[in-house]
């Protein structure tokens, strides 16, 4: 099996909608529990056996680099975004120098508990059925989520767009799998990672599987508090 | 013209995008803005796309109809995803090599690879005619010879296997899946014909499934069809003649199928570029017989051929270097004429990488669309050493190859790394043949491999271990450890794996995740041959210049791209057979009759495209033809395009044609002018250094002094500068070894015999005995220890005879023993040495002294003057140097030569020449004791093809021919 030996952490965002928190702390340090949700994600990489990790930059890059200075496992790298916000997507893309072929893709701002999300994410990783194979939880799972839902789930396993219905059971956690081929022919600059997966979702290349722990978006202040919570639980 | 079948041309020679857009204003631009935004142009490529966008863009034409590449406006369709090619690529060759092992056929195993390449072409072929494998069981197999018989055997099993295997991926073959899409289409047109225009362009119709939904839309209510490069004034008695390998021939699908004739399609907009340049094209190119038309011809093709030819010139280059220089100059000077673009349109990758070189020349950078293999690049490059080097029994070429490689720097810092590679290099890799990477010699008083290098090694045997422990194992697991191997061999402390970085790594990167996706297809049986199927599966991979550093007005195109994508200065280069038309492919798996039979059209039909990509080139206004006459040293037959026209032109027009080919040779003479040197650049002189004599040797051996005398650069070198040529890489057996081996054996049997000289056939019996010991212990090589053997048993006749005749005279009293005297020199005393191969008493206090030769003994004329081993060793003896056998004078002596039959040169009064050779010893000496004397390169170089160690060091190359 051809798993990753690298994971992306995508650290770069402005955090607005963590204000007043974020005005003078990147989001990525904001204490969940009492540990850094960047270590946090970091930690996870670690446990799953990935060697490298790297963490792009942009808001309060400083900051982040000085905490991030001493961290061995992962042996972390920088993608320096301070010039210009690339998005997601692009953010990938500038770092494929540092990722190699196959690598995981992951958010800084959300907290998963129960089983590691990269080792179940590695664990349904097939090589020629997919190029991202995204983590998925159930809606009834995800802990201060309030918006309408990413996927519904079809009968062969494969996602679909939630589309024009008003809601769909499962939302994207952060995490995934993907292959440097899915960016191949994308635009320059700043692109979000919905658009290869919708190339890759015209084609049935992209795959799901589902969390089976509590996910909580940590992207608001109130989410802390439920993050501690399923932390404590 | 029928049912109403709207088929337009953009002849050859006017530029497509352009006049296209031109005639679509003309056509539609009274539509409303909406209606004409609704229209759809379907295209038959992505950069044709793009090209026609820019057209349509520049025009201004406000809201832009849709411009969608034929394959993908098909993608709308209900229908289940293509295989990756790559990957059925691998299915393929599992299904091949497993037929390839059951079966008793002439093809090897590594041969699944391209052989399941062409199937996957013939899969192509027969789907697009929407023939299906169905047919093949048609096929009379007792009207077959044996080995065709065996392939239709196979088909039948492909034909049960391949559906099943695909419903398994859930996938459909490309061109199946391409023609199920086009008859949906179809359908729904003909059911709910649009109401706003469909326009193909850019399209010859020449693929089967193309041409159905071309003719289809031809028919549209505002249906049409902008063919490329196709002249309507093309004569009927040609069109009726056309065979599959005339430029025109990519049309005669559509058009039969619609029922038309060429002057049934009209003009898109405008009028043709240059009528007499297309005549001339049309006659050149008249499908066969064509003398008897063109003497009828002749004299208006006479009078026309200034006009039609005075855009074209003729480069016949002497080389491909000579080829890619001209052409770079004619592209340089095409940029002189203000807003001019110049493209060069070849299929020939390497021409294109030659042109772009020269043109560095100039700073130009071109846009190359045909691109650098990225095998070629510094990434493929690494990735394929790192899969080399990890056989099991990879030599030291190999792993020297990847220790240099820019990107190896194995948990080292780069400088690191290279320091111990470059120890571990000289104490291992060129000590010996090794296999695999070998541990560091033993420690040795002198010598002690220092921690760090140690740990150096381990890490690039960590680094390499689970790649060759993965020999065993099947596609993917053995390119999980590539990937691991190639990361941990790139990576230097504290960083991320360089062989990604890069737009190279980045570019291998994507590739290898398309094998990785791939490779589980080929399943999980060891894979025969891995470093040549990777090389195979990332061989089409190219990476394009980096955007922006292109020159706005240079390009380099292959030949279907020039079809939308013009410019003012064409270029066509590599006009042989062989390039451009290439060889049409002979196809493994189905005869010419059996294609036939099955409907599948001749493999010339490729050659008919090349002609009309080449055509819409030499229509261009101004036009440079360029080919050369040699590639490789073998002689290069011209395109046979090329060979009509000249053909033609010098029967009714050789005055053109010399001027075409003086336009021509006007840039080929530019470039001997480029290699001009500015100014002359003196030869280096021979060295003759003059070393202080306190820096001069106060000992030599021998046979150093034979050297001093022939070569005194060679002792200053080595015994001044102190330097030894370093042992080749995997150094092989060679000719010194076989001397050594020789002289153990003669050492051995005389030892033996001394005592007791045996009868011939007992000494005969003995020798070739001690020589399979001395080879058993000494020679690790089979294969060398039974050539050695041969040449032992060739001379040991005359060796014993020779011996015989020794042992009568005289008695060996000493073997391969040293000796040394002490000479007085005006700087001091100066020692002699020598080893002496044997000496023999003679009694009555005399001796005789013999070398032994591995090859031919030197000849009377030259002892004495280059051969003075045996006087000196003689002197030596004289003056009692060789303790060994004090007392003993030297009277007589022989070179034995031991190659071949075997010969001796007899110096029968070496007593009396010994005083002699002292005096000149010692003149010698006092030579160089003086500092005015120089070590002179060369100074008495015997023959011309004398080579020695520090030949490249003196530079001999840059002064030899010097007057002595």
């Amino acid at each position: 099996m051809s798993g990753p030996a690298a994971a992306m952490v995508l650290a770069a965002g402005l955090g607005t909608r963590m204000r007043p928190l974020t005005d003078r702390l990147p989001k990525p340090l904001i204490p969940v529990a009492g540990r850094p949700l960047i270590d946090r994600a970091l930690d996870h990489v670690a446990a799953a056996g990935v060697p490298r990790a790297v963490v792009n930059l942009h808001y309060l890059a400083p900051m982040l680099r000085a905490h991030l200075a001493g961290r061995v496992a992962p042996q972390v790298a920088f993608s320096d975004e301070t010039a210009r916000l690339l998005d997601t997507g692009g953010g990938v893309r500038q770092a494929l120098p540092m990722l190699g072929p196959v690598f995981f893709v992951l958010n800084s701002d959300a907290i998963w508990t129960g089983a590691n999300p990269l080792a179940t994410l590695a664990a349904a990783w097939a090589p020629g059925r997919m190029d991202a194979l995204l983590l998925l939880v159930g809606r009834d799972r995800a802990r201060t989520y309030t918006r309408a839902g990413d996927f519904h789930l079809g009968a062969d396993g494969l996602p679909v767009r939630r589309g024009a219905a008003p809601t769909a059971a499962y939302v994207y956690t952060g995490a995934a799998i993907m292959t440097a081929a899915a960016f191949a022919h994308m635009p320059e600059g700043p692109f979000s990672l919905n658009l290869p997966w919708d190339r890759l979702l015209a084609t049935g290349r992209l795959a799901a599987v589902v969390h089976p722990g509590v996910w909580v978006d940590v992207g608001t202040p109130d989410g802390i508090a439920a993050a501690e919570t399923a932390l404590a639980s | 013209m029928t049912d109403g079948a709207r088929v337009f041309a953009v002849p050859p020679g006017v530029a497509y995008a352009p006049a296209f857009v031109a005639g679509w204003q003309a056509r539609f631009g009274a539509l409303d803005p909406l209606d004409r935004a609704r229209s759809l142009i379907l295209v038959n490529s992505r950069r044709s796309q793009a090209a026609l966008e820019a057209a349509l863009a520049a025009a201004g034409l406000g809201l832009l109809p849709r411009l969608v590449p034929i394959d993908a406006g098909l993608e709308d369709q209900d229908l289940a995803p293509a295989i990756d090619p790559l990957r059925r690529q691998l299915w393929l060759t599992r299904l091949v090599g497993a037929y390839l092992s059951r079966t008793d056929t002439a093809a090897p195993p590594a041969a699944a690879a391209d052989l399941a390449e062409a199937l996957a072409r013939l899969l192509d072929q027969v789907q697009e005619e929407g023939v299906g494998l169905a047919r093949l069981s048609t096929l009379a197999p007792d009207s077959l010879a044996g080995h065709w018989q065996r392939t239709v055997a196979f088909l039948d099993i492909l034909r049960e296997a391949w559906p099943a295997i695909l419903a398994g991926e859930g996938a459909l073959d490309p061109a199946a899946r391409a023609h199920a899409a086009v008859a949906a289409r179809v359908a729904t047109w003909a059911a709910d014909p649009p109401r706003h225009p469909v326009v193909v362009a850019g399209s010859t119709g020449s693929r089967p499934g193309t041409a159905r939904l071309i003719a289809a839309a031809a028919r549209l209510p505002q249906g049409a069809v902008v063919l490329p490069g196709f002249d309507p004034d093309l004569p009927a008695e040609i069109w009726d003649s056309v065979g599959p390998d005339h430029p025109m021939h990519p049309f005669k699908r559509l058009l039969t199928a619609l029922d038309m004739v060429p002057r049934d399609v009209a003009l898109w907009h405008g009028a043709a570029s240059s009528p007499a340049r297309a005549r001339l094209w049309a006659e050149a190119l008249r499908p066969a017989p064509v003398t008897d038309a063109w003497i009828a011809a002749a004299d208006g093709l006479g009078a026309a051929a200034p006009e039609a030819t005075a855009g074209i010139s003729l480069i016949e280059a002497t080389s491909p270097r000579h080829e890619a220089a001209a052409i770079a100059l004619a592209m340089r000077q095409g940029l002189e004429v203000p807003g001019q673009r110049v493209a060069l349109v070849t299929p020939d990758a390497t021409l294109a990488r030659r042109v772009t070189v020269e043109l560095a020349r100039f700073g130009i950078v071109p846009d190359d669309s045909l691109g650098r293999p990225l095998l070629q690049s510094p990434a493929g490059v690494f990735w394929h050493l790192v899969a080399e080097a990890a056989e099991p029994d990879a030599d030291a070429v190999k792993l020297a190859a990847l220790f240099a490689h820019p990107l190896a720097c194995p948990g080292t810092t780069r400088a690191e790394h290279l320091r111990h590679a470059r120890a571990y290099e000289r104490a291992v890799l060129r000590r010996g043949p090794t296999r695999g990477l070998a541990p560091w010699p033993p420690d040795t008083a002198e010598r002690v491999t220092p921690p760090e290098a140690v740990a150096w090694r381990a890490a690039v045997a960590t680094a390499l271990a689970g790649l060759t422990a993965a020999q065993g194992s099947g596609l993917s697991a053995r390119l999980a450890a590539h990937l691991a191997a190639a990361e941990a061999m790139s990576t230097p402390p504290g960083e991320a794996p360089q062989v990604w970085a890069g737009a190279d790594g980045t570019a291998l990167a994507q590739a290898l995740a398309r094998v990785i996706q791939a490779a589980p297809a080929l399943g999980d049986a060891p894979v025969a041959d891995y470093p040549g199927l990777m090389r195979a599966c990332l061989a089409d991979q190219t990476l394009r210049p980096e955007p922006g550093r292109a020159h706005p007005r240079v390009a380099i195109r292959g030949p279907r791209e020039g079809r939308i994508e013009g410019a003012d200065l064409v270029i066509l280069g590599g006009l042989n057979e062989g390039t451009w038309p290439a060889a049409p492919g002979t196809d493994p798996w189905l005869s010419r009759p059996m294609r036939r039979s099955l409907g599948l059209e001749a493999p010339e039909a490729l050659i008919g495209l090349s002609a009309h990509d080449f055509l819409l080139g030499a229509m261009t206004p101004a036009v440079i033809l360029t080919r050369s006459l040699r590639a490789e040293g073998t002689p290069q037959i011209a395109a046979r395009w090329w060979v009509r026209l000249v053909t033609l032109l010098q029967g009714v027009a050789p005055d053109a044609l010399a001027a075409m080919r003086a336009r021509g040779q006007g840039f080929h003479d530019l470039v001997a002018r480029l290699h001009l040197p500015q100014a002359s650049v003196p030869r280096a002189p021979r060295p003759a250094p003059c070393p202080p004599v306190a820096a001069r040797p106060r000992q030599l051996s021998v046979t150093e002094v034979e050297r001093l005398i022939r070569d005194a650069y060679d002792i200053y070198a080595k015994r001044v500068l102190r330097l030894r040529p370093l042992d080749p890489l995997g150094r092989a057996p060679e000719a010194r070894d076989r001397g050594q081996v020789i002289h153990a054996i003669l050492h051995r049997f005389v030892t033996v015999t001394t005592p007791d000289w045996p009868d011939d056939a007992t000494a005969r019996t003995l020798l070739l005995d001690i020589t399979d010991q001395v080879l058993a212990e000494t020679v690790a090589w089979p294969d060398l220890r039974r050539l050695w053997r041969g040449r032992v048993r060739r001379f040991a006749a005359f060796l014993i005879e020779g011996e015989r005749q020794r042992r009568a005279e005289g008695r060996p009293a000493a073997l391969e023993t040293a000796g040394a005297i002490i000479l007085d020199a005006p700087a001091g005393p100066f020692t002699l040495t020598a080893r002496a191969d044997r000496i023999d008493d003679l009694g009555g206090g005399t001796a005789a002294i013999f070398d032994y030769k591995s090859a031919a003994p030197p000849s009377a004329k030259q002892i004495g003057l280059f051969a003075q081993q045996l006087h000196l060793q003689g002197v030596i003896l004289d003056r009692g140097g060789f303790a060994e056998i004090p007392g003993l004078r030297a009277h007589s002596g022989a070179y034995i030569g031991l190659s071949g039959v075997g010969s001796s040169t007899t110096v029968a009064d070496l007593g009396p020449e010994v005083a002699l050779a002292a005096e000149r010893l010692a003149r010698l000496i006092a030579d160089f004791d003086d500092p005015q004397t120089p070590y002179l390169a060369w100074g008495r170089a015997e023959k011309v093809g004398d080579v020695g160690d520090y030949d490249h060091l003196s530079r001999r190359a840059e002064w030899q021919g010097d007057a002595e």
